[in-house]
């Protein structure tokens, strides 16, 4: 872990440094009359300063580490969680498409399949259901205006 | 008196049928989500948040803070019968719960945990109605130092009592703020931070950051272990009225785990979690017989499951006095009654009385249905708990979807939820905590407007900060517990803390 934690605190220095920059661009003002970018950049300088310090802390702490065989990362589901995050952005880009109904039907159904073993039909009808079902509560008791997509529903 | 005709006011608002349906609703939702580990309050409350649109706010916040007391109840079940907390408030009630179930006393200690949780939840209730009112007038001469500093020392003790390292939490807490400033400058109305894109126009939203960091993340914490399997214990649930023994050995645990767990609910940071810990801690403490706990004796039930539920009605002080949350679902609170337009603090018991009473009251009568659903419906919800996680997950996942759609009818939302979600997931497994980073970023506007117009009133002056007694008390214990995290005997006296803290 600590190797990911020294490279995460380049990041978070480099995220501090655009934030400093990006706060002096529009002006700090001064410190009796403070612009939109003055706390914003105190805070840069804060980040900036807390990456330092866990950059410290990585080699402080690699001894302690070291002896932690068992990583976070170890037997982790990526296909799984890679699949799922693509599912999402896939339904985001298409619902204004395919409208509420559709784009919810199919995601479902690719959700439920992703998990452990299920059959079709389960699936088909969870989807169904549960299409339907979130359409009625959100749709029309909540008056969540839906997309309604090239099919008109 | 006044106190007594507010009380009635509350009453009279918390009984009307609409409030008395979203009380139920919030309780039966809270003691579902709190049986089912996997989704915790504050991801329930992030995903029902958007229904209460449309609602008004006191029927709003009744329901959504039956979800955040009424988890702390259904917690219980799962560790008494299965060895799973549902909530991490709970995972200390698995040492003696378990065993009792085991020892064909699940029903006794569910009991306990039900009756301790009602006795603990009505004295939480009373101490929050007592204490709110006077501490709210003296918030009222609070200026912006004063608040700047005790937004300050909330997010340290915040990061301080957070799991793992303090400077992780700290960053954490920055960086909430920092996406606070995403969107538009509140005092010269100056777009910054938004990089021309549309969608940051007007900031992060409080929903697709919520629903990100609470509801996908956790969501995908949980899809990358490899498929489990939960075994319940296999048992006849039965006596849930606990008998005349185990009253005399449970309610000295009760008390004082009431006690213990509404003073820590006040603190920043400390909560349900911390309070359930502590209370085992001292139940050990104060035995007679302290090997015995752990084997499966009622007052390591009685104890914790008292003090959580306490913890919650703690932890409403510094959101009505302050404004300022205490944990996550609190902060959540508070989002919701910003959503409504009303402004949490002092300001708000004195010009919304009903927001505050009616909430009061409607966790009198919330503690009562979760006593009448938990011991009655005990049986149900074991059953709830065969639901596989493979038809709960795409379920959790599309009121994600909708919940950050529904926010402004737009599928960039979601978008930003997703980003939310990856990030939330790969900053838990770097070890960083997310509660600091909500908590900033949702103070972070109050934040800094207090330090903007605490320098100008002061001409400039930084020291303002450190010369008027409340901010300096406030500035000068963030400082300590900065520098405390320096010296090693004081960071190993935290890693206590958090070794304790799940």
């Amino acid at each position: 872990m600590e190797r990911y934690d020294r490279w995460l605190s380049f990041i978070w220095m480099a995220l501090g440094l655009g934030q400093c920059f990006e706060s002096w661009r529009l002006g700090l003002g001064s410190v009796s009359e403070p612009e939109s970018g003055f706390m914003p950049f105190v805070l840069g300088l804060g980040i900036i300063a807390l990456s330092v310090i866990l950059w410290v802390e990585s080699f402080i702490s690699r001894k302690r580490m070291h002896a932690q065989k068992t990583s976070a990362w170890a037997d982790v589901h990526w296909r799984r969680i890679i699949w799922v995050s693509l599912l999402l952005l896939g339904y985001a880009l298409l619902l204004p498409k395919l409208g509420y109904l559709l784009a919810t039907f199919l995601l479902l159904v690719f959700l439920l399949k992703s998990g452990e073993p299920m059959k079709w039909p389960v699936c088909l009808l969870i989807g169904l259901l549960t299409s339907g079902l979130t359409y009625w509560l959100f749709g029309v008791w909540l008056s969540v205006p839906f997309p309604r997509g090239f099919l008109s529903f | 008196m006044d106190f007594l005709t507010n009380l009635a006011q509350g009453f009279q608002i918390g009984l009307l049928p609409i409030n008395l349906l979203y009380c139920f609703i919030g309780v039966l939702l809270g003691t579902l989500i709190g049986v089912l580990p996997g989704i915790g309050p504050s991801a329930t409350i992030a995903l029902l948040l958007p229904t209460t649109f449309r609602i008004s706010p006191v029927s709003a916040i009744i329901m959504l803070a039956g979800i955040y007391y009424g988890a702390q109840y259904g917690g219980s079940t799962t560790s008494i019968l299965v060895n799973i907390p549902g909530e991490a408030a709970s995972v200390v009630t698995c040492l003696d719960g378990y065993q009792m179930a085991r020892k064909g006393r699940a029903g006794p200690a569910l009991g306990i945990s039900a009756f301790g949780s009602f006795i603990a939840g009505t004295l939480s209730v009373l101490g929050l109605m007592v204490l709110a009112v006077p501490l709210s007038a003296i918030a009222l001469k609070f200026g912006f130092p004063e608040y700047f500093a005790i937004m300050c020392l909330g997010l340290s003790i915040v990061s301080y009592l957070g799991r793992g390292s303090f400077f992780k939490s700290l960053l954490m807490a920055a960086i909430g703020v920092s996406i606070s400033f995403i969107g538009m400058d509140i005092v010269v109305g100056k777009p910054r931070f938004d990089f021309g894109l549309l969608v940051l126009g007007d900031g992060v939203g409080l929903i697709p950051l919520l629903m990100g960091l609470f509801g996908i993340a956790e969501v995908f914490s949980n899809l990358e272990q490899k498929n489990q399997t939960r075994d319940i214990f296999q048992t006849k649930i039965q006596g849930l009225l606990p008998n005349l023994k185990d009253w005399k050995d449970s309610w000295g645990a009760i008390l004082r785990g009431s006690v213990l767990g509404f003073f820590l609910g006040i603190l920043p940071g400390g909560g349900a979690v911390v309070a359930s810990f502590l209370s085992y801690a001292v139940e050990r403490k104060v035995s007679k017989h302290p090997e015995r706990l752990g084997t499966g004796v009622i007052e390591g039930v009685a104890g914790p499951e008292s003090a959580n539920n306490s913890a919650t009605g703690g932890a409403f002080i510094p959101l009505f006095v302050l404004g300022i949350p205490s944990n996550v679902a609190m902060a959540m609170l508070l989002g919701a009654l910003m959503i409504h337009g009303l402004q949490p603090g002092p300001l708000l018991i004195r010009d919304h009385p009903e927001i505050f009473w009616g909430t009061v009251a409607s966790m009198y009568i919330g503690n009562v249905m979760l006593l009448v659903l938990n011991l009655p419906l005990i049986g149900l919800w074991v059953k709830l708990l065969k639901v596989p996680y493979k038809i709960l997950f795409p379920m959790i996942l599309l009121f994600c979807m909708i919940g950050a759609y529904s926010m402004n009818n737009n599928p960039a939302d979601m978008l930003v939820m997703l980003f939310f979600g990856v990030l939330g997931y790969l900053l838990r497994k770097f070890g960083y905590e997310l509660a600091p980073l909500v908590l900033a970023f949702i103070l972070g506007p109050q934040m800094e407007q207090a330090f903007r117009q605490s320098l100008i009133m002061s001409d400039g002056n930084p020291l303002v900060f450190f010369t008027r007694p409340i901010s300096a008390g406030a500035m000068g214990l963030a400082a300590f517990l900065l520098v405390s995290a320096f010296i090693p005997a004081w960071k190993n006296r935290r890693k206590r803390i958090d070794g304790g803290t799940p």
